[in-house]
């Protein structure tokens, strides 16, 4: 039976000023509780859907569905809004406010969202580990550490789709491991992520990915490795609206 | 949260932070600077030309149709810290030609014609007067002798011994001033006044006042209006000659502080905006991730405002004593005279650092919501 997507981009296109073409007419479904990993090499446009996927950024042509909503129809601040509503986001350079702390940079998002609750952002750190740091600025966390603060920070408001970019990318091998674990709970908590990764090993916990290139959706791969055609949704979901093939 | 942000995001920088206060600092130590100098040499020099006499009248309004209510008028020149003296004339007889003789009290009368050369000294009690020159000249009179003043039919007369001759240049030239009540009130026994010399004698008692209005003419206007407004049937009229110059004197000093604040409002403004904007651009990615993590336009732009505001109010506070020690000297030094710190002064050297501040944070805000989030936090 085809649930409705959490997620559904419809041709979605990115152009930057001088011609540069980040996405080409991509297209993508995510069901609610689905694990996506976006792979590709450098400059195959992972980060800039990601982008679209967030609000962050509109796309040139076509349409970014989130929840219902189009994100390409959004202002700067009703983005804003929608986004500490039902998204939270991890980044490959963790992105910690240097002059906070680990317990102040999780109720900052606490903050936007609704009331910072010192409680709360304590279970959530230490859902990640990181209970013993919580009073240590961001420059004395070691970066598999700022990477789980930036997970906290992502979780605190309870969000539906979890988006992360690269999120073991400046990680040991040790700290990966712990990042994998993480989302590998997330998942089985039943909430939705959408990865961008070079890493295979993070992209393999994926219950699929999807690779780009050039812009351009190359093929989807389930968890398993076996490779589909691009144009084949999950679970016989179709990928594409009819007519973009 | 917001407070605590504030803080910890003003203190991350020490550099940024002591760069920034300190413009502030010299925009508010300059501020309080001319402002407690304009604001001191407008009182001392109000002050100095109170010292002068009297600036306005006040007399009873050609087409009022009530009767001037005096009391208003002492009570709204009070209220504008007028000194004032109230003068009755009245027209008498002396040697059988008509003379202007005005009572008034001695001290508020000194107070109010300071510039009058005295040949002789004031009337200090009833009984005595002071003779204005042309009346002395025409009279032959001189300190010591007597002066004999028939107020016709309606008064009977009165006898003054001269203790003056005083010159003014002016009509009290020809006036003869007694002590008040020095003019008898009521009628008393007819004099030996011909019927050609009681013709003679001009209209009813004359009453007006004399004032001396701080803050020149535009004091003497205010103070006009009101009373125009309280309908006491009274006019109050400047003295052009003497307003013109106090005002031309208070008007430059003015004028002079009014430019250098303006000047050092703008260049700390042009100065610290383009120091703003440029930290605007190191904290790109910061800036970024609070919109990405929620955070409205108007909540980025408010954040980067009152960090700016915070530290205009260190500034501020430490501008203020500066530019206080830096007042009294220039008082001590240039105009040889004490300036005291002053409240206002401390108003407008807040008042200024803060909108220097929050000019510059506006500068860069403009800045700030132009930064793309997308372009500045992505990792490839």
């Amino acid at each position: 039976m085809t649930k409705t997507a959490i997620i559904d981009v419809r041709d979605a296109s990115k152009a930057y000023p001088g011609g540069v073409k980040a996405l080409d007419a991509v297209s993508l479904r995510v069901e609610p509780g689905e694990w996506v990993a976006l792979m590709g090499a450098s400059g195959s446009g992972k980060t800039t859907l990601l982008n679209l996927l967030d609000g962050l950024d509109k796309p040139s042509n076509g349409e970014v569905i989130v929840l219902g909503r189009d994100l390409s129809s959004m202002g700067p601040d009703e983005g804003a809004v929608f986004r500490r509503e039902n998204m939270g986001l991890v980044f490959q350079q963790f992105h910690l406010i240097p002059y906070l702390t680990a317990l102040e940079n999780v109720m900052l998002a606490q903050h936007f969202h609704s009331m910072a609750d010192r409680k709360e952002a304590l279970e959530a750190l230490a859902s990640v580990q990181m209970d013993h740091r919580v009073r240590h600025l961001p420059s004395q966390l070691s970066g598999g550490e700022q990477q789980r603060v930036c997970i906290a920070r992502a979780l605190i408001n309870d969000p539906k789709i979890i988006l992360a970019d690269e999120p073991t990318g400046n990680l040991d091998e040790a700290n990966e491991r712990k990042v994998f674990e993480i989302f590998g709970a997330l998942h089985a908590q039943g909430r939705t992520l959408v990865v961008a990764t070079h890493d295979r090993e993070l992209g393999a916990l994926a219950g699929r990915i999807v690779r780009l290139q050039h812009g351009r959706m190359v093929h989807r791969q389930a968890s398993g490795g076996a490779v589909r055609d691009a144009s084949a949704g999950p679970a016989g979901i179709p990928a594409f609206p009819a007519g973009t093939r | 949260m917001l407070r605590r942000m504030l803080f910890k995001s003003s203190i991350h920088r020490p550099g940024v932070l002591l760069w920034t206060t300190l413009t502030l600092t010299l925009c508010a130590a300059l501020v309080t600077l001319f402002a407690t100098t304009t604001l001191q040499v407008n009182r001392k020099m109000t002050g100095a030309l109170a010292e002068l006499g009297a600036n306005a009248v006040a007399a009873p309004a050609r087409h009022a149709g009530s009767r001037p209510v005096w009391a208003v008028l002492f009570s709204e020149a009070r209220e504008a810290h007028a000194r004032s003296a109230l003068l009755h004339l009245r027209v008498g007889l002396v040697k059988g030609l008509p003379v202007a003789v005005v009572a008034a009290r001695p001290g508020p009368l000194a107070m109010m014609t300071p510039y009058w050369r005295i040949t002789g000294r004031r009337p200090e009690s009833a009984g005595t007067c002071l003779v204005g020159a042309r009346v002395a000249r025409r009279l032959t009179l001189a300190p010591g002798d007597s002066l004999k003043v028939a107020w016709g039919t309606a008064g009977g007369a009165s006898s003054y011994r001269i203790t003056g001759i005083l010159s003014s240049g002016d009509e009290d030239d020809g006036r003869v001033f007694v002590k008040v009540f020095g003019i008898p009130s009521e009628v008393k026994t007819a004099t030996s006044v011909s019927p050609a010399a009681e013709k003679r004698l001009k209209g009813p008692d004359f009453t007006y006042a004399l004032l001396s209005v701080p803050g020149g003419a535009r004091g003497v206007a205010r103070l006009a209006a009101t009373l125009r407004a309280s309908d006491a049937g009274l006019a109050v009229n400047p003295f052009r000659q003497i307003l013109y110059g106090e005002g031309a004197v208070l008007n430059k000093v003015d004028l002079l502080c009014g430019l250098a604040l303006a000047a050092v409002f703008l260049l700390s403004v042009l100065g610290l905006s383009a120091a703003v904007a440029s930290r605007v651009l190191t904290r790109a990615r910061e800036i970024s991730l609070l919109r990405a993590l929620g955070a409205k336009r108007r909540w980025v732009a408010g954040f980067l405002v009152a960090e700016m505001s915070f530290h205009g109010l260190i500034g501020g506070l430490a501008g203020f004593c500066i530019g206080t020690w830096m007042a009294q000297g220039v008082g001590r030094h240039v105009f040889e005279t004490s300036f005291s710190p002053s409240p206002e002064a401390f108003a407008v050297a807040l008042t200024a650092t803060v909108l220097v501040a929050a000019a510059a944070g506006a500068a860069g805000v403009r800045r700030a919501l132009k930064l793309d989030p997308g372009v500045l936090l992505r990792s490839e």
